[in-house]
């Protein structure tokens, strides 16, 4: 009996964790052709300077594979692309949030330099876009900290989910053992108990 | 003084040398080197109480800075301390260690430690479940594999965030196995890199064992084993009494402090010497070798230039552009063409010797070891010799230090070159030698020996054939 619910608790916990993890590491795949390029350009070339896409270059609208789109928010937040000037963590990406085939609404057509920096035209901060910030704002975030959102952004709460998942689920784990430890604990006291009282009992009291 | 005399029954005398080898036995005990155990200095280290604790605390920390690097530090890998610290320093220095010194990594690592606090504090003890006992290294065999494929296609070395996530899994599953179960079970029955040292293990230098005379009058009811009041048992569930493989010991020396009759000893021997004095070899362990091989071999293979050229003649010629799926099939064929290649060999050696092609696919296997760790070896000195010095910039960034930029290479790329062919002869020179003594050690006639030779011996000249074809082309970085 205790052997099931224990076996119980760990394929839940399995299934949760497969779970997880497979929402959470939907990432680009490797392309090393930038790879190659990158590490030949480093080795020949002393602190090659990684530059941001030129004005106008349009923006990679995803599409309906996260894996080949390098969506940095298919749960793998802001993960660096293969492209060489994409390095820092410019993800190709669909806005954070939408899903993985879903193509992004207010993806600029023609971003500017002054985009890339997180401000409108005017040098004035962006507002907060209630449909997901653009792949331009996927570029801020990653800017400012290292491809990680500002706080409460919206690229943050992958991250969020998967760390507070996996406390959860650990969490789970320890009490479901414990619940199980105290239970064999009070299992082998009573039985202790129901020994001495057994052997206080008299030996006439005992099977033939 | 006593004279033993041998009152067995004489062997009847065999009419062919094939029925001699049929019955012969396979070898005698591995001789045992010098024992490090005499020397004091060690001695006093391994019945310490403070080891491995004292080595433990400081590989923990380091890994809490590394999971906390990857999981909220640059995501870019380029820029992230963690992944250097993660792919270009231990993993390369992890094979070497267990050239060295078996699995004594193990003792020192942290999920270990995890798994041993969790006990203490919440574990139930359940005994290990009978088909982790029967398929453990089977489902570590499938772990590994799944995990180099989901590397590549979801991307883990490259991403910090990605590397991050693996190590929550590792931590939850040994959290889970620490809770529900016994000793030290995710180390011996699940742990990916547990099956991998344990494989690579069989090439260390340094061997625990005991003394047979003294174990032969022991009356301590296996405390090596069991543990004492104030020794743990042995986390890995070996009885140092019947050890004869480094691959179920981790040195972490709970057994030289449990014997109250001195009799474990800590051997120096030839290096790779156990793989031709396995007594039972295993299909699962054999299959892992080969597997491993195969993935040294993809793992170079997609960081090498033809990968992408052969990606975009694919795309060009049948329109796939799926790279996960190319991937999968270039993957499936890397894993199982060394297994094909071993199973051919066993089929061919089963043509004229007396075993089954199994029995030969599990005993050879193992000689394959050598140049895989070569491999695993070489390709990893290339991230760690290439791009070591991300590591100092990496970490001086997190202290305010710029990253001063350039090259981060600690070697010119030729000496690198020199240093990755030498690793490969060694491995190829001992996995030739692991196929000699291997034979050797189970056939005596020349004709026997002839048909073990010839088609394993072939089929490591294959596989080191593609080996050196593949590190002869220029590589991509990791960072």
């Amino acid at each position: 009996m205790e052997r099931g619910r224990a076996w119980f608790a760990v394929g839940a916990v399995t299934a949760a964790m497969t779970a997880a993890s497979l929402g959470a590491t939907a990432a680009p795949s490797r392309d090393i052709t930038a790879d190659l390029a990158l590490a030949a350009a480093r080795d020949v070339m002393p602190a090659v300077e990684l530059t941001p896409p030129p004005a106008d270059e349009k923006p990679v609208v995803p599409t309906a594979d996260p894996i080949l789109d390098g969506d940095p928010h298919g749960g793998m937040g802001g993960l660096p692309s293969q492209d060489p000037v994409d390095k820092d963590g410019h993800g190709q990406g669909a806005s954070p949030g939408a899903s993985p085939g879903e193509p992004d609404d207010h993806v600029d057509p023609s971003p500017t330099p002054a985009d890339d920096h997180g401000t409108d035209m005017d040098g004035s901060p962006k507002p907060v876009d209630d449909h997901g910030p653009t792949d331009d704002d996927d570029h801020d975030d990653d800017d400012a900290d290292g491809g990680h959102g500002d706080e409460g952004s919206t690229a943050e709460r992958p991250r969020e989910l998967v760390l507070g998942g996996f406390g959860l689920l650990n969490a789970l784990v320890f009490a479901g053992a414990a619940l199980l430890r105290r239970r064999d604990r009070t299992a082998a006291a009573r039985k202790a108990a129901a020994r001495v009282e057994h052997a206080a009992s008299g030996p006439t009291d005992a099977p033939r | 003084m006593t004279t033993i005399t041998d009152t067995r029954p004489a062997l009847p005398i065999l009419p062919s040398p094939i029925d001699l080898d049929a019955i012969a036995p396979d070898h005698g005990p591995q001789p045992q080197g010098r024992n490090l155990l005499d020397i004091p200095l060690v001695a006093r280290i391994a019945r310490s109480r403070l080891y491995p604790g004292i080595l433990q605390i400081p590989a923990a920390a380091l890994f809490g800075l590394i999971a906390f690097q990857l999981l909220v530090g640059p995501g870019s890998a380029h820029d992230n301390s963690g992944t250097a610290w993660m792919w270009i320093l231990w993993w390369p220095l992890l094979p070497i260690i267990f050239v060295f010194l078996g699995r004594f990594w193990c003792t020192v690592c942290p999920f270990g430690a995890i798994s041993d606090i969790v006990q203490k504090l919440v574990g139930v003890n359940r005994p290990v479940p009978v088909f982790l006992k029967k398929y453990g290294i089977w489902i570590i065999d499938a772990w590994f594999i799944v995990i180099t494929w989901a590397d590549h296609v979801y991307g883990i070395v490259e991403s910090p965030w990605g590397s991050g996530v693996l190590l929550l899994i590792m931590t939850t599953a040994v959290i889970v196995s620490g809770a529900f179960f016994a000793r030290r079970t995710f180390c011996r029955y699940l742990c990916f890199l547990g099956g991998l040292s344990g494989n690579y293990a069989r090439t260390g230098i340094v061997a625990l064992r005991t003394k047979a005379d003294v174990c032969a009058t022991c009356t301590a009811k296996a405390a090596c084993y069991n543990g004492t009041d104030t020794v743990a048992p042995c986390p890995l569930f070996t009885f140092p009494r019947t050890i004869d493989s480094n691959a179920e010991c981790n040195l972490c020396a709970n057994c030289v402090k449990a014997c109250p009759n001195d009799a474990i000893t800590l051997t120096l021997r030839k290096p790779a010497s156990e793989l031709w004095f396995i007594r039972k070899p295993k299909l699962e362990e054999s299959f892992l070798a080969m597997a491993i091989m195969g993935i040294v071999l993809i793992q170079n293979l997609t960081m090498l230039e033809i990968w992408s050229n052969g990606l975009a003649w694919l795309e060009a010629s049948t329109g796939i552009t799926d790279k996960a799926v190319v991937f999968t099939v270039a993957f499936t064929v890397a894993i199982g063409a060394p297994v094909a290649l071993l199973a051919a060999a066993a089929r061919i050696a089963r043509i004229r010797t007396p075993e089954t092609t199994w029995q030969n696919f599990a005993r050879f296997g193992y000689a394959l070891i050598p140049l895989d760790v070569a491999g695993h070896v070489a390709h990893n000195l290339f991230h760690f010799l290439g791009e070591g010095k991300a590591i100092v910039n990496t970490t001086g960034v997190l202290v305010g230090i710029p990253d001063p930029g350039g090259s981060t290479a600690l070697l010119d790329p030729g000496a690198i070159a020199v240093i990755q062919f030498v690793l490969l002869a060694v491995g190829i020179g001992t996995s030739l030698y692991a196929v000699y003594r291997i034979a050797r050690s189970r056939y005596q006639s020349a004709r026997n020996l002839r048909w073990t030779l010839a088609p394993f011996g072939a089929m490591v000249a294959v596989l080191a054939m593609a080996n050196i074809g593949m590190f002869m082309l220029p590589m991509a970085h990791r960072m």
